[in-house]
């Protein structure tokens, strides 16, 4: 399947409307940008969960009436330009746009349409100029539970186990919650009142959204409003084929793995190629395993928001994208692969490959253009879920990151750790903030000696999280490269791989790569260990003074640096 | 009676305010910043200004300084050696994992202010509910000080884990690193900040202990320099969260004074807001590389807890003004999808705007707004004349890009500039809850009054208000501080009768610590937020002279429901907690008596130029009027170009001027009905 934005131009450059006034488009892409802004910032202050406020792991966007994205917020890139589909899909499911009516609040859960997995509840409000549907405001968040067979899970094998599914239903219809679904929602989770609170959030930030839209078309009218907008795709068009104009032409193909697919243990392998061809870009998933049974597979909207998000980091000039930015990208996928699942396969850790994917497709642009990427960062965000219940019976569940080491660049060392790029947005939960909460207790939270990987550049080092159990809990631990450590690139070496052991309170240990619903007695000492980031250049180029500043600082034992680097000494 | 002058220094000028109660006379200066040493600037500007004998007899200085800053944009501070809980010692590198620029895959932190060597371990642990984990080990502190000395470490820094719910085992660390006869500087996490988060209290101990040596040496000169000069008051400085601090207390409470500089405006600007009953309030202080803007409510100017700096995040209150790359200065390009843009890149003050004739050769907004006719005639101060035709001829170059002539280019410009200026404060408002279209915008900085009713028609606002001294109005809100000092406390709390009487615990213990002779109001506030949630919003209910809280459970609660519903537009049916307590501690400086309303300058006959509308869309003929020679009671219609000395004011089509009694300038859109 070949999957291109809305109204692409096949490789025709720069081609602009000139006699659209470029004043009037650069005045509203800046009210477009600030009105997509304050739907996250919305959303972030009232939502309830801190996997949205504290990690922000949701996207929040604006589209105009024939699906184009007009902005973005601020959020997780893993979901840049991810509502093409689903806003497609819940619209068809309704039976077309002229049965949509101003105080619709349209609700998914589909996974398949949303391009992540069901906890990442979608909600889609239509926006109406004069009673004219004029766009939507999309958000999606990831909700702590909508019914999956544990709150978070790595060995679902269908997408029934995956959580309840909700097929783009009007949750709200001019105006009026639908109480009868409503309640079924909240009946569907076990942590009700955190759901009510961010679906409430979600919708109040998609209002904030199209609020702003409206006070944008209302300043210009509706005609001048879409010159400008298509006049503003254009531009954004532009800015990434001026890029990859200047890489050669050529076909470049670069591999990874998945650690397992979460049911059977053997390694998944993969390989995505990248097509350059004057400014044209093709990222080519065809040769990819075939759907697995465990949940590693990933819808095709994600497959083609991740790859928005692998180009847009190396070519997207730090601008706020719009749907012109997709325009010279290509997305090619066969059904029933992998990356092009078919329902009802399992595809609950879709982001794991997702991640995996971007690594993949930076690794390839690579050898197009060696200053353009990092050497791999720990290639994973480390996720912690755990769960328990209160005296009183209540479910609680949190949930944590643990960022990787970065990988080192042309520009110098990884330095400090780093989110994958496709998550920049998360933070961790600072550890007084977790044990505030009474459940844990840190024991280390440190860099860990010799993990990131050697180099002209050094990557930077991974981290040690210990934690204490302070009474019972179950945890899921969707870890990727525990295996396969992370790649140097240009003749850096590859860092630490990424791990975790268990200590119970009996003395027995336990090795973790995927997990689910791990039971936690009171006492557990966990050992989350994140990988480090690959060296960039051949260790023999470093200078000599700093492989002895990283003696000194302890980043690099000297036996490891006797080894790494015997010209420094 | 109440003497006093103030003096702002800038990254470009240092401006001086002298104010004398006894006649409402004013001085004003203007020099050029010493940036390697800001205390001798100051002294020579001083000297220049304000005579022997009335510096005698001033009560009062007040000072707005970047010298914390500057240390950290230059990272010319302190050699900083950090005590840390064992096992945490890369808290402050290991940061948060998020990006300054979240789409940029080659982003990195700079590294951080403590190297990892300087940053050692100490055998102890406090929980959260501050009961001890781990006992404190004396023998560390005494090893992690050798490797200091050897080190050369000018300032200590201590931070161990949950130190904000009991700080003994920092206590114990400076007891143990007193008696070990180090004699330097000591900052304690829990006495920098008594709220949550490790990685945001490290930060900001940090910052302190690295300004410390340099902003106390600093003030000490100052101050030196000002008493041998003659001035016998007392020196103040702004704190970043609003009032002043006696400059012995700056000494100890250094990373209070980081964004002292951008504050001084917004406070003159409450003040403003107070005196002329303005219940919202927006200031646009456009300088020649910025915009800054901050929203007054009810004549308070916005707070925030927790602010970012040179990307270090700190635990203190700062004065919530927003700051865009959009100034005088900003230079206008074609970007490679073919748009216009408006900055963020400056031309400062060298090499300028094209029309300064010191070598710039890109339009900046001032360029277009010469070419416009919006400076009038493009007379300066000392008799220099705007080079407009090099502007235009600029404004070619870059219009051809485009398709445009140079006439379109410059509207474009102001346009762009105005429109992202407008944005910001549309983001500042809405994410209080409030609805700019009720605001009045306050216009100052040198090229703030230039923008006013291009604000006002883009934001749908009817009023706007010029100060006095409106070019040199950051210094001149230097002078109406009160004394402050303030601290908080995180401790999580259900908000019940129980609750409060805790937090009023805790309050009396801070106003026992903070309160001083002369202190006329001790006010408490609480972080309140929806059990559940993390984000708070600050209230502040009524209190007793002593500062317990006056208000029961019952009505703090009301008063969190009603802002939050404003702020978020919602409610919540779920239960309310405190989670951090906040003192402030008052002193007001004796009022200034009612100032003269004069402004000074030159008056010449009115004159008349074509000059560009933004209302009606094509050139129209202004009327050029010198601010000092406009009267108190007449409305004078615009189209209308305004001069003073600092700043020029462009009235455009559909507004009028009148001047308060005050001296302020108040624009009003015709028909706006107030």
């Amino acid at each position: 399947m070949t999957l291109q934005s809305p109204g692409t131009t096949s490789g025709s450059g720069s081609a602009a409307t000139v006699d659209v006034d470029p004043v009037r488009t650069e005045v509203i892409r800046h009210g477009l940008v600030a009105a997509a802004d304050q739907m996250g910032t919305t959303l972030r202050r009232t939502a309830f969960s801190p996997v949205i406020y504290e990690i922000t792991d949701f996207a929040a966007a604006l589209y105009d009436r024939d699906i184009n994205l007009l902005a973005q917020a601020r959020a997780l890139p893993l979901f840049l330009g991810t509502f093409n589909h689903c806003i497609e899909a819940s619209v068809a499911k309704l039976g077309g746009p002229e049965v949509l009516e101003p105080g619709d609040v349209i609700f998914s859960t589909y996974g398949y349409d949303i391009g992540s997995h069901q906890q990442d509840a979608t909600v889609i409000v239509p926006g109406f100029f004069e009673d004219e549907l004029v766009g939507y405001a999309a958000i999606k968040a990831h909700h702590m539970d909508i019914g999956a067979k544990e709150p978070y899970c790595t060995d679902t094998t269908d997408i029934f186990q995956e959580g309840v599914i909700f097929p783009s239903v009007r949750l709200y219809r001019r105006g009026e919650r639908q109480d009868d679904l409503y309640r079924t929602v909240l009946a569907n989770t076990r942590m009700p009142q955190a759901f009510a609170g961010d679906l409430a959030a979600q919708i109040a930030a998609a209002t904030v959204g199209l609020t702003g839209l409206n006070r944008v078309i209302e300043r210009y009218g509706i005609a001048q409003f879409r010159e400008s907008v298509e006049r503003m795709l254009e531009h954004g068009d532009a800015l990434v084929r001026t890029f990859f104009e200047r890489l050669p032409d050529g076909r470049y193909t670069a591999s990874g793995a998945m650690d397992s697919n979460g049911i059977t243990d053997d390694e998944v392998p993969f390989e995505i190629s990248v097509e350059i061809s004057g400014s044209d870009i093709v990222l080519d998933f065809t040769n990819t395993p075939p759907e697995q049974i465990g949940p590693i597979n990933c819808p095709l909207a994600a497959v083609v928001s991740v790859s928005r998000a692998a180009i847009l980091s190396v070519a997207g000039g730090g601008e706020s994208a719009n749907e012109g930015h997709f325009r010279s990208i290509e997305v090619r996928t066969k059904p029933g692969t992998m990356f092009d699942p078919q329902p009802p396969a399992p595809i609950y850790l879709y982001s794991w490959a997702a991640l995996q994917a971007l690594d993949v497709i930076h690794r390839a642009l690579a050898q197009a253009m060696p200053e353009a990427v990092p050497a791999m960062g720990g290639g994973d965000l480390g996720a912690m879920v755990w769960w328990g219940r209160d005296e009183d019976g209540t479910v609680w569940g949190d949930v944590n990151d643990h960022q990787p080491g970065n990988g080192a660049s042309a520009g110098g060392d990884g330095g400090s750790p780093l989110m994958h790029i496709s998550c920049s947005g998360i933070r961790n939960s600072p550890v007084e903030v977790l044990e505030a909460r009474g459940r844990i207790i840190s024991e280390r939270f440190e860099f860990a000696t010799d993990s990131g990987g050697a180099g002209k550049f050094r990557g930077g080092p991974g981290v040690d999280n210990f934690y204490r159990a302070l009474r019972d809990f179950h945890v899921t631990l969707p870890w990727e490269r525990t295996k396969n450590p992370p790649w140097g690139l240009h003749g850096g070496l590859p860092a630490r791989a990424a791990g975790i052991e268990l200590q119970f309170p009996d003395g027995t240990t336990q090795i973790v790569r995927k997990g689910t619903g791990i039971f936690i007695p009171k006492g557990t000492l966990m050992k989350l260990m994140t990988g480090g980031g690959g060296g960039w250049g051949d260790p023999a180029e470093r200078d000599p003074a700093a492989v002895a500043s990283d003696i000194r600082e302890g980043y690099v034992s000297e036996a490891a640096a006797r080894r790494d680097y015997p010209h420094a000494f | 009676m109440a003497t006093r002058f103030g003096v702002d220094v800038g990254g470009t000028f240092t401006d001086l305010i002298f104010y004398d109660d006894e006649n409402g006379e004013v001085f004003v200066g203007k020099g050029a910043t010493n940036a390697a040493a800001p205390d001798e600037g100051i002294a020579q500007i001083v000297s220049d200004t304000v005579p022997d004998e009335a510096l005698r007899a001033a009560q009062f200085f007040l000072h707005g300084t970047t010298v914390g800053i500057n240390a950290l944009l230059e990272r010319k501070g302190a050699v900083v050696g950090l005590l840390t809980t064992d096992g945490f010692r890369d808290v402050l590198e290991i940061r948060r994992g998020d990006r300054e620029e979240f789409m940029d895959s080659l982003w990195t932190a700079a590294a951080p202010l403590v190297p990892r060597r300087l940053r050692l371990p100490v055998r102890e642990r406090v929980a959260a509910d501050g009961s001890i984990h781990t006992p404190f080990e004396r023998e560390d502190v005494a090893r992690a000080l050798e490797a200091f000395r050897a080190n050369g470490v000018e300032s200590i820094a201590v931070m161990f884990l949950n130190a904000y719910a009991n700080p003994e085992h920092e206590l114990a660390a400076e007891a143990a690193l007193r008696e070990l006869g180090y004699d330097g500087e000591i900052s304690l996490s829990h006495r920098i900040s008594g709220e949550f988060r490790e990685y945001e209290r490290s930060s900001t101990t940090v910052v302190d202990a690295y300004v410390r040596p340099r902003v106390s040496g600093y003030l000490r000169r100052l101050e030196g320099t000002l008493n041998e000069r003659g001035f016998r008051g007392d020196c103040l400085v702004t704190r970043s969260g609003g009032g002043a601090m006696r400059f012995s207390e700056a000494g100890e409470r250094p990373f209070e004074t980081i964004m002292s500089g951008p504050v001084a405006g917004a406070v003159g600007a409450g003040e403003l807001c107070r005196a002329l009953d303005i219940s919202q309030g927006i200031t646009a202080d456009v300088g020649g590389t910025s915009f800054d803007t901050c929203l007054i409510l009810d004549g308070r100017p916005q707070v925030r807890y927790e602010g970012k700096v040179v990307e270090m995040p700190l635990q203190s209150p700062w004065v919530d003004v927003r700051s865009i790359g959009s100034g005088g200065g900003s230079i206008a390009h074609v970007d490679s999808g073919g748009l216009l843009r408006v900055g963020p890149r400056s031309a400062g003050a060298k090499p300028g705007p094209v029309c300064y004739g010191r070598g710039g050769t890109e339009p900046t907004v001032t360029d277009a707004a010469a070419h416009l006719g919006m400076l009038a005639f493009g007379e300066l101060a000392g008799g220099l004349a705007l080079d407009v035709d090099a502007s235009t001829a600029a404004l070619e170059r870059l219009g051809r890009e485009l398709g445009l002539d140079a006439e379109k280019t410059a509207q474009g410009i102001l346009t762009i500039a105005n429109a992202a200026m407008a944005f910001a404060i549309r983001s500042v408002t809405i994410e209080q809850g409030q609805d700019p279209r009720e605001a009045s915008i306050l216009a100052f900085g040198g090229a703030g009054p230039l923008f006013g009713t291009l604000l006002a028609e883009e934001l749908g606002v009817g009023r706007v208000v010029v100060p006095k001294h409106a070019g040199n109005f950051s210094a001149w809100g230097l002078l109406g501080q009160d004394l402050t000092r303030s601290r908080a406390l995180t401790s999580i709390r259900t908000l019940d009768a129980e609750g409060v009487a805790a937090a009023n615990a805790s309050l009396a213990t801070m106003f026992a610590e903070l309160a001083e002779d002369g202190s006329d109001a001790l006010e408490p506030a609480l972080d309140l937020r929806y059990v559940g949630q993390e984000y708070t919003l600050t209230v502040h209910p009524r209190a007793d002279p002593d500062g317990a809280i006056a208000e029961d459970a019952q009505e703090i609660e009301t008063t969190f429901r009603r802002d939050y519903e404003r702020t978020f537009g919602h409610r919540l049916d779920v239960p309310v907690e405190i989670v951090s307590m906040r003192a402030t501690a008052r002193t007001s400086l004796p009022r200034k008596a009612n100032e003269s309303s004069a402004v000074g300058g030159t008056v010449r006959p009115r004159r008349s130029l074509e000059a560009y509308s933004f209302t009606q869309e094509e050139r129209v003929t202004f009327g050029v009027v010198d601010r000092a020679g406009l009267d108190v009671s007449e409305f004078v219609e615009g189209p209308l170009i305004v001069l003073e000395e600092t700043t020029t004011t462009y009235v455009d089509v559909g507004y009028r001027v009148h001047v308060h009694p005050s001296g302020t300038m108040i624009i009003e859109k015709k028909g706006a009905g107030s």
